[in-house]
């Protein structure tokens, strides 16, 4: 079910909050919670759920057995039986077919006949997210930084919460269990409810407001990447660069407004990214949920900068590395994250000696939105061999330079180049939404309902999230 | 009440007022006819071009051969037709018409005992592709009651709710903003489709086109990629079901029906065969069947391996899709029993 479709807005979310708050004992709401995000994952897969819940039961039990013994042997066989049984599943659902055919390549080149199976295999639905939040509960207990939940209804609760289920943000439980545990999250706010629709309203016309008129233009410029201009080939780089902002930004704000409706706080997950005057910045405001989520529990695993000059650039290549093909088994994924590895790398070898090579902040800026667009170039393509193409035309590496717009149709023209100039001017030079206070009055709230009519006037191309796919 | 709750309610009361007042604007204007259309009014503007077509035919009732198609029949010039048949003839072909569009156009015409000889039927292999037909089919009541057995009964709830989103779409009050302007006319009722051809200039030897060579080859991509994912879409057996009986019923009663499989441009299919062999031969399963119509008054003409003569150029494509006027005469020419044929 989409955040902006008919089936959510006027079934499932008013049902579910007045379920919510029409219930007046805590543990019953947290139940109905629960019970809500289980149908909400139904929706998507009434098989697949259960995989969820294993997730969800298993590594609840292993994160209490870590807990209860002081055994280091022990303590370590539970942690490993959580990571194997997480990585396996995620493994096998998301790059099996992936290694099976890059395996069966390189035997093919070595003239070996023999060939690994591929299956035919359906994704289930947010399970990146899921399993990243699952384990790193059990890490964290593993690590001593948290304790053992007690109840596995807040942590089921945790996990399934519609919210973020599928495309997070990215949340830890320590930030939300709290929250399930209190009894104030229970009574109606309307503060919070303010906030949350204001969020949810922003979230939902940057995706269809911005974000799918995007769509509409550069989705078929990639596909038809071949027959594209110069400037088509640039349209479509800024266009992909601002839709997928838009896409998954709004994804995240509708996550926060949601939650906030039923009191339950997120994190930020984007702080303005295209504003940042560095990789190493772009990263501070670029799926922040993410990226702390690797630095916890994979750039410090690896031994961070603990370790030297030399380990330090690796274990920030690696863990770009690793984060890129986390979204997706697929060599541009990989690409794409060793790219901003390698400058991640670069930066800091940069920083370490003092080094200063662009001090223009303009320039910086420009360099840094330059590189971030070339690395969306590998997120977006279908394969390495596309965007290397795309990227020759951008360049005008490929011997033609033409300036004409011909691939866009013209009804969509008129749409397209509003939304990517307003999509430009909002990222780089407005306030995000997590930096206006947004009080209430009524021209606020006429603004919002103006916002909210005009997007669900659009509701009838339902479009998914792009997120959803990692 | 605090500040928050009462601005809350403030919120809601707006959005349930705006969406009531573009609700009623879009009703009282109905500038789609998908709520007070009730009969076919020859003399009413709208945006709906399914409905314009049923007023083609209601406009038309000495029409005695009818061109359907989608918008790759949109090329046929009516007004060769009737000179080489010397028969009255209308063309409906409108852009996506499916093969429900196509039998509630048909019935229309009979119901309003047009004295039909022939139907020349552009087929298209998406027309019965796919699960569903156009909502605008659906949703427009002239069309939908001639073919509610085919719709069936379980979609009907479907229907409504989808008659309501329809109330507060974009395009329906894009529609109904553009509906506020003065109409064009009446232009559309005059032959349909392909009056704005002549068809002697579609037929001369240096007849150029409609884009241009270096144009063709973006056109081509184009096409591919809005046509190719329709393509590939399984054939659905209740489709082709349909098709088959309007076919015989209109043979038995008395009615000649000519098929014609119209080609798509030879890189287009060239490129769709390598990338989706599995399709292609679905196409060839199509084109079979479709063969299987061929009786003393139906005839099947399939040109889907080429246009003898076609050079891919623009005298003989608008686009990666659809052929051009001159294409079209010359599939047809020897059916119609030419007049004049044309010089390739």
């Amino acid at each position: 079910m989409l955040f902006n479709s008919y089936a959510f807005l006027f079934l499932f979310l008013p049902f579910t909050l007045l379920g919510y708050y029409w219930i007046t004992k805590k543990n019953l709401q947290l139940w109905f919670l629960f019970l809500a995000s289980v149908v909400f994952y139904c929706y998507w897969s009434k098989v697949y759920v259960f995989l969820l819940l294993f997730t969800v039961v298993i590594d609840f039990y292993l994160a209490k057995a870590i807990f209860l013994t002081s055994i280091q042997s022990r303590r370590k066989f539970f942690l490993l039986t959580s990571m194997i049984t997480n990585l396996a599943i995620l493994g096998f659902f998301k790059y099996y077919n992936f290694f099976a055919d890059s395996l069966n390549g390189a035997l093919q080149a070595t003239g070996v006949s023999a060939q690994a199976p591929l299956f035919q295999l359906i994704l289930p639905i947010g399970i990146s997210f899921y399993t990243f939040q699952s384990m790193s509960y059990v890490i964290d207990v593993y690590r001593r930084t948290s304790n053992a939940h007690a109840n596995l209804l807040e942590f089921a609760g945790y996990v399934t919460l519609f919210p973020h289920q599928i495309s997070g943000p990215l949340v830890r439980h320590n930030f939300i269990v709290p929250q399930l545990e209190s009894a104030k999250t229970y009574v109606f706010n309307a503060d919070n409810f303010w906030k949350g629709c204001y969020f949810f309203i922003f979230g939902l016309t940057k995706k269809m407001m911005i974000a799918d008129r995007l769509a509409i233009v550069v989705d078929p410029l990639v596909l038809n990447m071949a027959g594209a201009s110069t400037a088509e080939a640039w349209i479509a780089m800024l266009g992909y660069t601002m839709q997928l902002y838009f896409d998954f930004s709004g994804y995240s704000d509708m996550a926060v407004g949601l939650g906030l409706m039923m009191n339950i706080q997120f994190p930020q997950n984007f702080n303005s990214p295209y504003k940042s005057k560095s990789i190493t910045e772009f990263w501070q405001r670029w799926h922040i949920t993410l990226s702390s989520w690797l630095k916890d529990y994979l750039y410090i695993s690896m031994g961070g900068n603990r370790k030297g000059i030399l380990k330090t650039y690796r274990n920030l290549f690696l863990t770009m590395a690793i984060g890129g093909l986390w979204h997706g088994a697929n060599w541009t994924y990989l690409i794409w994250g060793a790219f901003h590895g390698c400058i991640l790398a670069a930066e800091r070898f940069f920083a370490d000696r003092g080094w200063k090579v662009i001090s223009n902040k303009y320039l910086r800026w420009s360099f840094t939105f330059l590189l971030v667009c070339i690395g969306w170039v590998f997120f977006r393509a279908n394969s390495v061999t596309e965007a290397l193409f795309w990227l020759k035309k951008v360049f005008m590496l490929n011997g033609e330079v033409s300036w004409d717009v011909t691939l866009i149709p013209l009804k969509h023209k008129d749409r397209f180049f509003p939304a990517l100039v307003i999509g430009l001017l909002v990222s780089l030079f407005s306030k995000n939404t997590w930096e206006r206070s947004f009080m209430p009055n009524m021209w606020r709230a006429s603004l919002l309902a103006l916002m909210f009519v005009g997007c669900l006037m659009f509701m009838g191309e339902e479009s998914p999230f792009l997120y959803f796919q990692f | 009440m605090g500040r928050s709750l009462k601005n809350i309610y403030y919120f809601a009361g707006l959005v349930v007022s705006l969406l009531v007042g573009v609700a009623a604007f879009n009703i009282y204007l109905d500038p789609m006819c998908y709520y007070r259309c009730e009969t076919i009014d020859t003399h009413r503007a709208t945006q709906n071009v399914y409905y314009q077509s049923a007023q083609i035919v209601a406009a038309n009732p000495d029409a005695e051969v009818l061109i359907v198609g989608s918008s790759r029949g949109q090329t046929i010039p009516p007004q060769w037709v009737e000179d080489a048949s010397g028969l009255k003839t209308v063309n409906i072909s409108v852009g996506g018409a499916d093969v429900l569009l196509k039998t509630a156009l048909i019935r229309i015409a009979l119901e309003q005992k047009l004295p039909l000889k022939k139907v020349i039927w552009v087929t298209d292999y998406f027309e019965v592709a796919g699960e569903i037909t156009d909502t605008k089919v659906r949703q427009t009541p002239v069309l939908s009651r001639h073919i509610r057995t085919e719709l069936g009964d379980s979609i009907a709830l479907h229907d409504r709710l989808e008659g309501l989103q329809r109330l507060i779409d974009h395009n329906t009050f894009e529609a109904s903003l553009r509906h506020m302007k003065p109409a064009a006319g009446d232009a559309y009722l005059f032959k349909g489709s392909g009056s704005e051809f002549d068809y002697k200039i579609c037929q001369k030897p240096d007849f150029k086109g409609y884009t241009s060579p270096e144009m063709m080859a973006k056109e081509v991509e184009i096409s591919y990629s809005s046509f190719g994912p329709t393509l590939r879409v399984d054939l659905n057996p209740k489709f082709m079901k349909i098709f088959t009986d309007q076919v015989q019923f209109l043979s038995q009663k008395g009615i000649d029906v000519v098929v014609l499989i119209p080609p798509f441009h030879p890189d287009l299919i060239g490129r769709f065969n390598k990338s989706f062999p599995g399709a292609a031969k679905i196409h060839s399963q199509w084109i079979q069947r479709v063969q299987e119509f061929e009786s003393d008054n139906v005839h099947v003409l399939s040109f889907w391996e080429g246009i003898p003569g076609d050079d891919s150029g623009p005298s003989f494509w608008n686009d990666g899709a659809h052929p051009t006027c001159r294409s079209m005469i010359m599939m047809l020419e020897k059916e119609m029993g030419a007049l004049g044929s044309t010089k390739r």
